[in-house]
């Protein structure tokens, strides 16, 4: 008996033409790393939006699948959980992204601003949207509520001052993928120095946020 | 990292299952399953073979490191150091995981294998309250 779920396993047709062709299961890897990496950090990272994608689509074609399968077989309520395993975690990394983007908006829409074009960008056409209009409608609220009543050398408010910047000093968990040497760990108070610190791979390591930020984005690093 | 996230890393740890029924190949997007027969060993993630298991299609076979000396090792461990550990790293994540594993052993203890010495150990660590190290 053809497995008639089994459809789903060709990816070619919705990569971008820069990477090697994924199999399912390694997209569902990626997914799963790129939202722990977005639990743990303390900024938001680099938006995934083409894995995003992909992984949408897997999902739909799943689920165009199952539609057509009589209901109450056996495979289908399989295939039906793992949807449901996978759209949790595609919903929570999502979720994560935009309470950072509602917690540091001012700072994630400077940082898209001075962004140059050639580099990848951090938030995806809808979370911009989204950002640009929780930005206007705080705006307008505190305006309405206490700005007007102020006197009124005091009815501006600079939101890149009034919002907390994300702490990068935090630490993190963290688990190495591709050995690293050399990296600089810098003092935290004054009577210690600065020091350099190999990382070996598959070790796990607890280290400030800041000292690693670039192996995070480069794949180097896992956070856990 | 709440409980119920480091739970969901945990069911995908691979693990041996006796299936009661037949079924071919299954191909799910995160890899390919099966095919099954019954009374032939075949390894499925925790997560399915619990659903399994509750819908009475299969029994569950201990992994070999859940033996009664490892695991109270790793018990004292888990109630010693900082529950933030509880993340994707393969010791830690079998810490997790034992939560599961208590369920379908205790299943297992009582309707399947009582007298098995290896599940009544594991379940006198498991109903160790926590906090409490374990001490031989």
């Amino acid at each position: 008996m053809a497995d008639g779920l089994s459809e789903g396993s060709d990816l070619s047709a919705g990569e971008e033409g820069q990477e090697d062709v994924l199999t399912p299961a390694e997209l569902i890897t990626k997914l799963e790393e790129a939202w722990l990496n977005e639990k743990f950090s303390p900024e938001l990272l680099e938006n995934k939006s083409e894995l995003v994608e992909c992984v949408m689509e897997q999902l739909t074609h799943m689920e165009e699948n199952l539609q057509r399968v009589r209901k109450g077989d056996v495979k289908a309520s399989v295939h039906r959980m793992e949807i449901d395993r996978i759209r949790f975690v595609l919903s929570s990394y999502l979720r994560f992204r935009l309470q950072k983007i509602e917690k540091f908006f001012p700072h994630v829409l400077e940082k898209e601003k001075s962004r140059a074009d050639g580099d990848p960008s951090f938030l995806s056409p809808e979370e911009f949207a989204f950002a640009k209009e929780y930005l206007a409608n705080t705006e307008v609220y505190l305006r309405a509520v206490a700005l007007k009543h102020m006197p009124p050398n005091l009815q501006n408010i600079d939101m890149l001052k009034a919002v907390p910047e994300p702490c990068l000093d935090s630490f993190v968990f963290l688990r190495v993928k591709e050995r690293q040497e050399n990296i600089l760990v810098e003092p935290e108070t004054d009577e210690q120095r600065e020091y350099v610190v190999d990382l070996d791979e598959g070790s796990q390591h607890l280290m400030r946020y800041r000292t690693i930020a670039p192996l995070v984005s480069s794949g180097a690093v896992q956070l856990i | 990292m709440d409980p119920a996230e480091v739970e969901f890393l945990a069911e995908k740890e691979m693990v041996k299952i006796i299936p009661n029924f037949s079924l071919d190949k299954i191909y799910l997007i995160g890899g390919d399953l099966g095919p099954f027969n019954p009374g032939l060993p075949v390894e499925v993630p925790l997560w399915l073979a619990l659903n399994l298991k509750q819908r009475q299609k299969c029994r569950i076979v201990p992994p070999e490191w859940m033996d009664t000396d490892l695991y109270t090792f790793t018990w004292n461990l888990n109630t010693d150091c900082n529950r933030r550990l509880n993340a994707t790293g393969s010791d830690w994540t079998r810490l997790s995981a034992i939560s599961h594993k208590y369920q379908f052993t205790f299943i297992i203890g009582q309707r399947a294998n009582p007298r098995t010495s290896l599940t009544r150990n594991v379940m006198a660590v498991i109903d160790k309250p926590e906090g409490q190290s374990f001490t031989r």
